[in-house]
């Protein structure tokens, strides 16, 4: 059962459509351009669509609202077309756009929702900024952004499209977690091979509180944001009181835990902090969040798709926080008002060393 | 009587192309339209510089822009002169520079970049959507070449609605063509649909390729002579078929005007399963030589092809194997054939040069 809400009302009416980016329509087999859930069943998705799906299709359960896809929702433009998806359509008053950032393809006449589901993607969020630039109109007429909140200014006037908070009770599963030991060194010729996880049967230490920290590529990309995490992971390594468990990111097409484990290394040796050559167990590298566990603090990047993460989990944080070097107070904002809950802000110290330097554009 | 007529710079960059198709064939049609008004004095450029009449004359009779561009590319800079700014300036396609003249349109042939970019590469991307905004902005008119691409258009940007005036093609097969066609022998093909497009996602020929695969389709003894070049993910869909099936198509490659000509002319009907079209001239190609059209129910294909054809989901092989089954019916054909050239015979260069005229007050 979802739990669910939103700031504006309640959700969709008696049958909901749904549409993919156009990218994914050729991992589906299809029996047309209107479909069911059932086309999706087998189809590997990153956490993130998952989720999203998840969190549609729990949403139109709850309210027996029946959803339907459509695989091109663009090629129904006018006259005999859209007359053809009108009638296969029927009452569907709601659209919900879930979309990469490369394009937004609302239906003309319906109530258009976006769901900008790669959240924390570099290049899909570059997407989504390039399409606003090109085409600002299309998210003006949106009548909400599902567990978004995006604003812009077009024109003399800023706008920013009705929010609409989808939650998931329960957070779904991700995958088993292996828990691996904090190492940020060179890599050697063995790459993540000596590396080994913590044995499955063996539970997580209950003796000091959890800090939780997911990493996305958009918080590897922080520079700011990830010397404050170096700097927690440094004071934990060194006695600090708290574990910290950092979540690996999923890079787009790189599930295995390896590849996710060398993006964090990488990333975490290009802030320039020195971490101690030994494997710590004080930090711990998870590929799926410990579900089930008090956890004393949670720490989230802006770029984190927090909503992939249930109710359950959440409230399993007895503190809430977000840090960024942008759009830190928009986030908090936004995921104060999802979670219903104050959430603080935490901000990075700025980068040591000599001070910036500053020119003007009058020679 | 031509001191009387309005001039009008038509941008013809998409004519320096070696090949014409598209785009490149649209601006020839639409210069040799409003010339055949005799109404406007037409002036061309590329870019920002005027180019002679007679080179753009001798280019059009070429049917390439290969010698235009080589002259160009050798042509000292001093040699080059501008554009008017004070006669009206018309681009046939996307808009690259803003404000060269007073009064500019361009025209629109899909918004495919911005609704399906995942079916262009990111330079095209970039090409038609960086400048578009600015485009639509400058523009005292935005010609659109069918409805489909109006509608879709204005109702992203419902603010550039005022001024969008349609402007679609015709099709002007060499008169020459019909001559020569008889004087050749037969084409012995067998029953056949011709089938334009390539196998790019956009042109949606896999819906083809699976529906050979449907017992229907499979039970029928028609092939499918697809004009256009086959790549290599043409090469894996075929491979997933059985070969009964792989023998079922045939690919072209690319092919001159003439023998599209005669292959369209001995066909039955004409296929076309693309998910999404700013027009749809191969429709109109088909119809003038009295064939009608299977097509997908998408974007103009409706409007272009009007009551000449069938339409399907073309994300359906069941409504598309149906739909060849009712038009190889020869009674269906023999019904669907006057209403094919009646409705390619609606495509006129009068009427491609209409809007245009009543721009420039012509």
């Amino acid at each position: 059962m979802p739990h669910t809400a939103s700031t504006n009302g309640p959700t969709f009416g008696p049958r909901l459509l749904v549409s993919l980016p156009g990218s994914w329509l050729p991992r589906l087999k299809i029996p047309g351009s209107l479909f069911g859930r059932d086309a999706l069943r087998d189809v590997v998705m990153p956490v993130e669509l998952r989720a999203a799906l998840a969190l549609l299709t729990q949403e139109a359960t709850a309210r027996s609202t029946s959803m339907q896809f459509v695989a091109r929702p663009e090629i129904f433009t006018h006259g005999r077309a859209r007359a053809w998806l009108d009638e296969r359509i029927g009452d569907a008053r709601d659209h919900v756009a879930l979309t990469d950032g490369h394009s937004l393809r609302p239906i003309p006449g319906l109530r258009n929702h976006m769901f900008f589901f790669p959240r924390g993607n570099p290049a899909s969020e570059q997407a989504l900024r390039n399409l606003l630039r090109v085409a600002p109109e299309l998210f003006a007429g949106l009548a909400s952004q599902i567990n978004g909140g995006m604003a812009f200014r077009f024109g003399a006037s800023w706008c920013r499209p009705p929010s609409l908070y989808l939650r998931l009770r329960q957070t779904p599963e991700s995958g088993i977690m292996e828990r691996l030991p904090f190492y940020c060194g060179p890599l050697g010729r063995q790459g993540m091979q000596g590396i080994e996880p913590a044995p499955p049967e063996e539970a997580l230490p209950i003796d000091r509180p959890i800090r939780y920290i997911p990493l996305t590529e958009a918080a590897l990309a922080d520079t700011p944001f990830l010397r404050m995490v170096a700097q927690e992971v440094l004071e934990a390594i060194f006695g600090g009181p708290e574990l910290l468990l950092l979540e690996l990111p999923r890079p787009e097409g790189g599930a295995e835990t390896a590849g996710r484990l060398e993006t964090v290394i990488r990333a975490l040796t290009a802030t320039g902090i020195v971490f101690p050559r030994a494997r710590s167990w004080a930090v711990q590298f998870v590929t799926a969040p410990p579900l089930g566990m008090s956890i004393a603090s949670m720490l989230l990047h802006p770029g984190v798709p927090f909503w992939r993460y249930g109710l359950d989990f959440f409230d399993a944080a007895q503190r809430v926080e977000v840090a960024g070097s942008a759009a830190a107070t928009r986030f908090r904002t936004l995921l104060s008002a999802w979670l219903e809950r104050p959430v603080g802000l935490l901000r990075p110290a700025a980068a040591a060393g000599a001070p910036r330097v500053t020119v003007n554009d009058v020679p | 009587m031509s001191a009387t007529r309005p001039r009008l710079t038509v941008d013809i960059t998409p004519m320096l192309e070696d090949e014409w198709t598209g785009i490149s064939v649209f601006t020839r049609r639409l210069v040799q339209a409003l010339e055949r008004s005799g109404r406007v004095h037409l002036d061309f450029g590329i870019r920002m510089t005027r180019i002679a009449a007679a080179e753009a004359r001798e280019t059009i009779r070429h049917g390439s822009g290969a010698f235009l561009r080589g002259r160009l590319n050798d042509r000292p800079i001093d040699a080059f002169e501008a554009i008017n700014p004070a006669q009206p300036l018309l681009y046939p396609s996307v808009k690259e520079n803003f404000g060269l003249a007073r009064r500019e349109a361009s025209t629109i042939h899909d918004i495919s970049t911005l609704v399906m970019p995942e079916t262009h590469d990111v330079a095209n991307v970039a090409y038609h959507l960086d400048p578009l905004r600015d485009q639509l902005t400058t523009d005292e008119v935005v010609f659109c070449v069918s409805e489909a691409t109006r509608v879709a258009l204005t109702d992203t940007f419902p603010w550039a609605a005022p001024k969008t005036r349609l402007l679609t093609q015709y099709v002007d097969w060499p008169g020459d063509f019909e001559l020569l066609d008889r004087n050749q022998p037969t084409v012995e093909l067998g029953r056949y649909a011709v089938v334009i497009g390539t196998i790019e996602p956009r042109k949606n020929l896999d819906l083809l390729l699976r529906a050979l695969e449907h017992p229907s389709v499979a039970a029928s003894d028609l092939t499918f002579i697809v004009i256009g070049r086959r790549g290599w993910l043409a090469d894996q869909a075929l491979a997933r078929l059985r070969p009964q099936a792989q023998q079922r198509v045939k690919f072209t490659g690319f092919v001159s005007e003439f023998v599209k000509y005669r292959l369209l002319k001995a066909a039955e009907f004409l296929v076309l399963t693309s998910v999404y079209e700013g027009f749809g001239i191969p429709a109109v190609e088909a119809m003038s030589l009295g064939k009608p059209v299977l097509a997908s129910l998408t974007s103009s294909f409706p409007e272009v092809i009007g009551d000449a054809g069938l339409f399907f989901d073309p994300f359906s092989v069941d409504e598309f194997a149906a739909g060849l089954k009712e038009i190889s019916d020869p009674r269906r054909l023999a019904e669907l054939a006057p209403k094919a050239l009646e409705q390619a015979a609606t495509f006129t260069p009068e009427r491609m040069a209409a809007p245009v005229l009543d721009w420039i007050g012509a």
